[in-house]
């Protein structure tokens, strides 16, 4: 395994992660978002998400973001806090009473079934986080006093504002500097940029990346790379397009060394096929096939397959089991309700060994 | 102004407290003989004290305890870091049938005229099984601690816990700590391994190290020893009776230097009158008396106790401090659950008399 990533003794974080978290507010069951007397609250957030599970594995981890001395501001701390993850670099503005200024994003989102798709309804103007500014946040003191293994952040952070584009650059350039492993979650949102946008300010990012994670949709709009054979609907995934493609943007980039992501083939809205590919050094590492995997909720699998990855390579796992934790662990995920994982490491290891859903008792 | 402490300015750590952590199922206000469901509080009478302090009063706080590696610890050890206090564990693996155990308290609300009703399993419970020598008490204080504290329910879990807590109480003191108790008689604790006897022994041996006792005149008697009081009261917010026992508790135990308690008049389980009054280095401050509306009236008294610590670390007048251990604890039975859900913004504006008027 040729990831130079810093030793544990060295470093105060094995990860740190910078973007936003939200309030998820969610109809209970199938329930429409328009009709429902009901909303239960979440948090969430996808570079958020990384953090909050690795934390939960027990590894050290911390989150550095923007957030409102207000109610739904302290959700987001205690949720934080709960899963054990450092906020002592979370930046705190007040709360002007009305959310003109500073607000904490949320978001609706229904958890569809059968044929209706998920869907999820964004309110995440005039966000803390999306005002947050570059200098703002002293990255150099944190690379190099306090020390991080790796650096995970992400393309909805950057797409933010143009404010973020700028705070991701400077974050991803301090731990390139300091020999952090920086991963880079594609994850494109069509509400938030353009595609175009996204690959002008892409571009910019890709040399700090060590690390990238991306479907074959995130390759297209946030790097202008084409796989050729998908459909639009992504019933069906041609892997071999999918390899090409990751051939061509390691080629054309040579410091991304990892680049990973989740194969999904959506039958019906809980009713998904999934499994993840890793490519490393010019070989491609599957994890096994999880055929009609049965989804309580999809939200944050995409995280959960990262947050298993890196788990591996910050343990010294073989290839092969980092994406088998990945695609274990974002299956898992998908079991229960909800942005972050409240799945254990002994059940992630338990399913990647091939364990059945046999009850323990 | 002069609270007679001693207290640190600086330290990483504000405020400690040593004892064990429970969870409390709570089926509202169906008695359990009916219950259907039940709402997972997690609690403990010392850690209350520490999770307050660090959730409402953001104060660095930390809790010494056991754990036990299981899905019921997990939950607790979650709730732990959600309040933001800092875990000192001594773990136990649990077998898989018997424990050793998290401890549960079954404790619903009552309505009315119908008093709340608790009872625990406490059988092969961690906490129970801690002893001197478990903890490393230099480590724990190594980067400085403020205040300490434990209490009475701790103590009396088993033979070992009271001297755990000796230990860790003469630990801190070497680090500059001050050192509180809060006296919190539970009779039926004591009954299963002690009785009265030992209860008075024990207690008394842990109160030659504390600067702070908080307990109220039925504590003082049963869990300190000191005869019954002599003035008949006019009510229950009446703190003569409490106050007239100071003089034998400080006679007894001279170095103690503050002595709280809250005086609370049940007039249903739904509608208390509420004060509270502190004995501070020979003088008296009784706080305003105030109606409330009870939702859950579990964890009050250490409400009271983290706010008044809160005001005294921070250099607050004796008679402030004892407002806002007063507005806190009060607020406390606003919101189910045993730890707080209420912030220092509220609890400053109730101290200073502020009303239920909506805010917007």
């Amino acid at each position: 395994m040729a990831l130079k990533i810093h030793p544990v003794s060295k470093c105060e974080f094995d990860l740190l992660s910078l973007g936003e978290c939200m309030i998820r507010l969610s109809p209970p069951g199938h329930q429409r978002i328009e009709s429902t007397p009901i909303l239960e609250i979440y948090a969430g957030g996808g570079e958020y998400n990384v953090a909050h599970a690795l934390s939960r594995f027990g590894l050290r981890t911390g989150w550095v973001s923007r957030l409102v001395e207000n109610p739904l501001g302290h959700f987001i701390r205690n949720h934080a806090q709960a899963s054990g993850m450092d906020i002592s670099e979370v930046i705190w503005v007040p709360f002007d009473g009305v959310g003109r200024d500073d607000r904490i994003g949320l978001n609706f989102t229904e958890v569809g079934i059968g044929l209706r798709a998920s869907a999820m309804m964004y309110d995440r103007g005039h966000t803390a986080v999306s005002h947050m500014k570059p200098g703002e946040v002293d990255w150099k003191r944190i690379f190099t006093v306090r020390k991080a293994r790796w650096f995970h952040t992400g393309g909805i952070f950057t797409a933010l504002s143009d404010n973020c584009i700028e705070v991701v650059k400077e974050a991803m350039k301090a731990a390139h500097e300091a020999g952090t492993i920086v991963s880079y979650d594609l994850n494109f949102r069509s509400r938030l940029w353009s595609s175009e946008k996204a690959i002008e300010v892409t571009k910019n990012l890709i040399p700090y990346i060590d690390v990238l994670i991306g479907n074959e949709e995130d390759f297209q709009k946030v790097l202008g790379f084409e796989v050729e054979g998908t459909n639009e609907t992504l019933t069906t995934l041609p892997v071999e397009a999918y390899i090409k493609m990751v051939k061509r943007v390691t080629t054309a980039y040579h410091n991304i060394q990892i680049v990973g992501t989740t194969l999904r083939e959506v039958k019906s809205a809980l009713i998904n096929n999934w499994s993840a590919i890793m490519y490393y050094d010019g070989i491609f590492y599957e994890s096994k096939r999880y055929e009609n995997l049965e989804i309580e909720d999809r939200i944050g699998g995409g995280d959960g397959f990262c947050s298993g990855m890196i788990y591996g390579l910050l343990n010294g796992m073989t290839l092969q089991e980092c994406v088998e934790m990945g695609a274990a662990h974002g299956a898992l995920l998908q079991s229960t309700r909800g942005d972050t994982s409240i799945i254990r490491l002994d059940e992630v290891k338990d399913v990647m060994n091939g364990g059945s859903a046999r009850i323990k008792r | 102004m002069s609270n007679g402490l001693k207290i640190r300015p600086d330290g990483a750590l504000d405020f400690v407290s040593l004892g064990a952590l429970v969870h409390r199922l709570d089926p509202g206000v169906v008695p359990f003989r009916k219950a259907t469901q039940c709402q997972i509080h997690v609690s403990g009478g010392e850690f209350n004290v520490a999770a307050n302090l660090a959730d409402c009063f953001c104060m660095n706080t930390g809790i010494v305890t056991a754990m036990v590696d299981y899905p019921i610890g997990d939950l607790i050890a979650e709730r732990v870091r959600a309040m933001g206090v800092k875990p000192f564990y001594k773990h136990f693996k649990h077998n898989g049938v018997n424990g050793p155990n998290m401890a549960t308290v079954y404790s619903d609300r009552g309505q009315g005229i119908r008093p709340p009703v608790v009872f625990y399993n406490r059988s092969n419970e961690g906490g129970a099984h801690l002893k001197p020598g478990d903890f490393d008490w230099d480590a724990i204080f190594s980067g400085g601690v403020r205040w300490f504290h434990s209490g009475g329910i701790f103590a009396a879990l088993s033979e070992t816990t009271g001297e755990v807590i000796i230990e860790g109480m003469k630990a801190a003191k070497k680090a500059g700590a001050v050192i509180s108790f809060d006296l919190n008689f539970r009779e039926k604790l004591w009954n299963i391994w002690g009785g009265q006897k030992k209860a008075v022994e024990v207690v008394a041996r842990i109160v030659e190290n504390a600067d702070v006792l908080v307990g109220n005149e039925e504590d003082l008697q049963k869990g300190l020893g000191i005869p019954g009081p002599e003035v008949a009261a006019k009510s229950k917010l009446d703190p003569s009776v409490f106050l007239a026992m100071i003089d034998k508790v400080v006679a007894k135990h001279p170095q103690v230097k503050v002595v709280a308690t809250t005086l609370r008049e049940v007039h249903s389980t739904n509608r208390h009158s509420w004060g509270a009054v502190a004995w501070i280095d020979g003088k008296t401050y009784i706080s305003p008396t105030c109606d409330l509306d009870v939702l859950d009236r579990v964890g009050g008294g250490d409400g009271f106790a983290s706010g008044f610590f809160y005001g005294l670390l921070t250099g607050e007048t004796p008679d402030e401090a004892v407002k806002l251990g007063w507005a806190h604890g009060a607020l406390l039975t606003t919101t189910p659950g045993d730890t707080t859900m209420v912030t220092l913004e509220q609890v400053r504006s109730f101290a200073k008399g502020g009303s239920a008027r909506i805010q917007r």
